[in-house]
């Protein structure tokens, strides 16, 4: 009898080491978190770039939530979630919450040699209203590398294309340019170096002296000719031509009797 | 000759067909028996006792030196190729989990609780007391298959998880000791890459080699014929059909487990 009761109490020992063991592992592998509470929000995104379920959250760089859930949008949504396709719940546990505000961006990043996915969480201004729990925040989508791809491809194609149709075009314009740039190194050898940098000075001072003369356009008292001078000509623009005629005529005929 | 090739292919198909019988007859006769309460609570304790808590040295020994088997050809190989080890932690979990200690220590149940049990049936079937059983009505299915079953698959899912831990601890000792990792460093990137469904697959495993470990144990035990040369045989036959079993089950396991 006392053996039996030895082989179940050791067999009973078992039992309970082994559920020990299976609610160590499920926490390491983050199915329940008994000691800490967290904060979960709603992130949408239109592509959320190969993230999965149990996926790391970080804020500032450091791990300090996961995943939870991604479920995919089966109706359009309104404005700032227009056109997102997958929510993404997260959560963020106690010692970090208090970073993640209204202006708080989620990001899709990447990490590690194998490119491992991981949601990062930017710390808001200290301004900003901390994020409530079961928010909705709108995620910032990952570049799309078989977009840009694509699109590349596209570019790439078109130049080949129009490369080739002005292929003897351009075989002309290269030929061009390359007999003038012939054309003028022989001509600055031929050229006299002094006379080429007497004329290259000249030109400096002649900018220099044109840029005195913009800065004495722009003094009062210019501004004051420019406009007198323009009055002028807006007054002279209202006689009429035939008053003007008959006035030289009588002036000139005055002219010639005194 | 041909009568000869004939005969082989009848034997390895009873040998394939007879278990799955076997286990037919024990899940009706165990539904049977839950709901008529009558299970032998007293046999089934024993046979947890024999099969899990004598198993439990041996089998922590042999995975703490595969684990440390292992930790070092990770990190010898992927310093190989990628010029750093960064990642043993991870891969090494993940085999771990999915491979190592629901095989290892299937195979290890298998020889020493299989051959036991082929034995101790044979020995029975030789010695004529399986026809005593048959005189007290006894079912010899009831009595003595079932508390088998429960006592293997309780033994492969326990020391199954034991083993895990066990690899865990050693690991990072190892890691610590020979790779520079702080302990905490190397917990932390130990579950990067093992999921909960691994976890689960490597326990379907565990259920499932348990159950072919008593079922094929116990019909080489009674099939067993002639005297203690047929006994040994019956053992023998038990340790290698098991194991064959167990292979193909695992592949068979992680090709719908983790292939789709």
């Amino acid at each position: 009898m006392a053996q039996q009761h030895r082989k179940q109490f050791w067999v009973g020992s078992l039992v309970l080491i082994s559920v020990g063991f299976l609610f160590a592992f499920t926490w390491g592998l983050g199915l329940i978190s008994p000691l800490s509470s967290s904060n979960q929000y709603d992130v949408f995104y239109n592509f959320a770039g190969g993230v999965e379920v149990g996926a790391p959250v970080r804020v500032s760089g450091i791990k300090v939530g996961k995943v939870e859930k991604i479920q995919f949008l089966h109706e359009e949504l309104p404005e700032p979630f227009t056109g997102t396709s997958v929510k993404l719940t997260v959560s963020v546990n106690q010692e970090a919450k208090s970073l993640v505000k209204e202006d708080s961006k989620f990001y899709v990043n990447i990490a590690g040699i194998i490119g491992e996915r991981y949601i990062e969480i930017t710390p808001g201004s200290a301004a900003s209203a901390l994020l409530i729990p079961s928010s909705k925040v709108r995620g910032i989508d990952p570049p799309r590398v078989d977009q840009l791809l694509s699109q590349g491809y596209g570019v790439f194609g078109r130049v080949q294309d129009f490369l080739e149709q002005n292929e003897s075009t351009l075989k002309e314009l290269l030929t061009t340019v390359n007999s003038l740039m012939t054309d003028t190194n022989q001509l600055l050898k031929t050229v006299d170096r002094k006379k080429l940098n007497r004329l290259v000075d000249n030109l400096n001072e002649v900018s220099s002296n044109f840029g005195a003369l913009s800065r004495g356009f722009r003094e009062p008292r210019s501004r004051k000719f420019v406009d007198q001078v323009y009055d002028l000509v807006d007054r002279a623009h209202q006689i009429d031509k035939e008053a003007l005629k008959q006035f030289f005529q009588e002036e000139g005929v005055r002219a010639r009797i005194f | 000759m041909r009568n000869n090739e004939q005969r082989v292919l009848f034997l390895g198909f009873e040998a394939l067909l007879s278990p799955i019988r076997l286990f037919a007859t024990s899940c009706r006769v165990l539904v049977f028996s839950i709901v008529n309460i009558r299970l032998h609570g007293r046999e089934i304790t024993n046979q947890m006792f024999e099969s899990a808590v004598l198993s439990l040295p041996i089998i922590l020994f042999s995975l703490t030196i595969v684990s440390l088997m292992s930790i070092l050809e990770f990190s010898w190989h992927m310093k190989l190729v990628l010029k750093q080890d960064a990642l043993v932690p991870g891969f090494s979990m993940v085999l771990m989990v999915r491979e190592v200690a629901p095989v290892v220590t299937a195979m290890l149940l298998t020889s020493r609780v299989g051959a036991s049990i082929a034995a101790e049936l044979g020995f029975m079937k030789v010695t004529e007391q399986l026809d005593q059983l048959k005189l007290l009505s006894v079912s010899e299915v009831e009595y003595l298959v079932i508390p088998r079953w429960v006592g293997c698959v309780f033994a492969s899912i326990t020391l199954t998880l034991a083993s895990l831990v066990t690899s865990i601890c050693v690991s990072t000792g190892i890691a610590s000791r020979f790779m520079n990792y702080q302990p905490h460093e190397f917990f932390n990137t130990l579950f990067v890459f093992t999921k909960a469904f691994d976890l689960g697959g490597g326990l379907l495993k565990a259920f499932c080699f348990g159950t072919i470990i008593p079922f094929v144990s116990c019909v080489c035990g009674l099939s067993c014929q002639g005297g203690s040369r047929g006994v040994g045989q019956a053992a023998t036959r038990a340790v290698v059909q098991s194991c064959l079993f167990i292979i193909f089950a695992d592949f068979f396991l992680s090709y719908w487990l983790w292939t789709f």
